[in-house]
């Protein structure tokens, strides 16, 4: 019966932590729709930190699959996945339904380019956890024109990188880029080891790093997703874990960026 | 690194990282907590003498 005071009754639900942070709107965060784009380390620690949060409807779009060298950053995979070259989507959202009470993944293991035409309208908030420059830029110009916010996380060892769009209004990631992203936008900067299709440089990946970016992702996703929109970062974040700094950076708005330009 | 105004901010990348022989990869310049814009000339940027221009690496792998 409601509004009865049963003792220890606050200890049954699952969210009653989260419920005591005044800013946060559980019940949104349930109704909240996710595509996360890439389901590789920082994949997992987003899943992770999304499912616990309690997101329940989340797409996620990657066409790798699981091997060896995945296992000692990536929760949610085994050496079975490993053995079995599953779709890293796959054993991502499997893990997430397993500890997301209420939570139903939806998979695309297909290059994002190659997803329904609708995937970005059909939801309400994406993240990126992507490993290339151009799969970034194809996320970032359909998520602006469909007016959803794009949360672009990115890793390279110790150092790391939040960048945060926000349609209609600001600044987007490409606003960001110059010559030296041309330069490479063609490269996988990723830390797996098969089934590329273009040079592939190995990536120092650490594991406390990644927990860095994906929970200033998540956080972010959470404010946007509970409607605090005046919380969010205004564009970049930026962590150099050699010497535990972090700091918010300043991107303008290129009025020559194709993202910006109709 | 001697730089005039005329400088846009690509061709301080560019020489910057050949010069350090830097990784291949994304690079931005900061000054102070503003990224600038890699078509811009450090003039338009309103970069001064003595300022403090750094590079530094666009993380992008996930």
């Amino acid at each position: 019966m409601e509004g009865v005071i049963r003792p220890g009754r606050m200890d049954e639900d699952r969210f009653d932590r989260s419920r005591r942070i005044e800013w946060l709107d559980v019940d949104a965060i349930f109704g909240t729709r996710v595509l996360m784009v890439g389901a590789g380390a920082l994949g997992n620690e987003v899943g992770k930190n999304l499912a616990l949060s309690g997101f329940r409807k989340v797409t996620i779009v990657d066409m790798d699959r699981v091997v060896g060298s995945n296992l000692n950053r990536c929760l949610f995979f085994t050496t079975e996945d490993s053995e079995g070259r599953r779709f890293k989507a796959e054993a991502l959202a499997r893990g997430m339904e397993r500890i997301g009470e209420g939570l139903e993944a939806e998979v695309v293991t297909e290059p994002v380019e190659r997803a329904p035409s609708d995937i970005f309208a059909r939801h309400d908030i994406v993240l990126g956890c992507l490993d290339n420059i151009v799969a970034r830029m194809h996320v970032n110009s359909n998520s602006y024109h469909a007016s959803k916010p794009y949360i672009d996380g990115g890793m390279d060892g110790l150092l790391g990188k939040v960048i945060i769009g926000r349609p209609p209004e600001g600044p987007c990631l490409q606003c960001g880029m110059n010559s030296s992203h041309a330069r490479v936008a063609g490269i996988r900067f990723s830390c797996t080891g098969a089934d590329v299709v273009f040079h592939e440089p190995r990536l120092a990946a650490e594991i406390t790093t990644t927990s860095v970016i994906s929970a200033v992702m998540v956080r972010e996703a959470l404010k946007f997703a509970s409607g605090r929109e005046d919380l969010l970062l205004s564009n970049a974040f930026y962590y150099d874990g050699r010497l535990n700094i972090s700091e918010e950076l300043e991107i303008s708005l290129d009025p020559s960026c194709p993202v910006h330009v109709r | 690194m001697e730089l005039d105004q005329d400088n846009t901010v690509d061709e301080i990348i560019e020489s910057a990282a050949t010069f350090w022989s830097k990784d291949m990869g994304a690079y931005v310049v900061r000054k102070g907590k503003k990224v600038l814009r890699g078509s811009t000339a450090l003039r338009d940027a309103g970069v001064r003498e003595d300022d403090t221009l750094e590079l530094i690496p666009d993380p992008e792998g996930g």
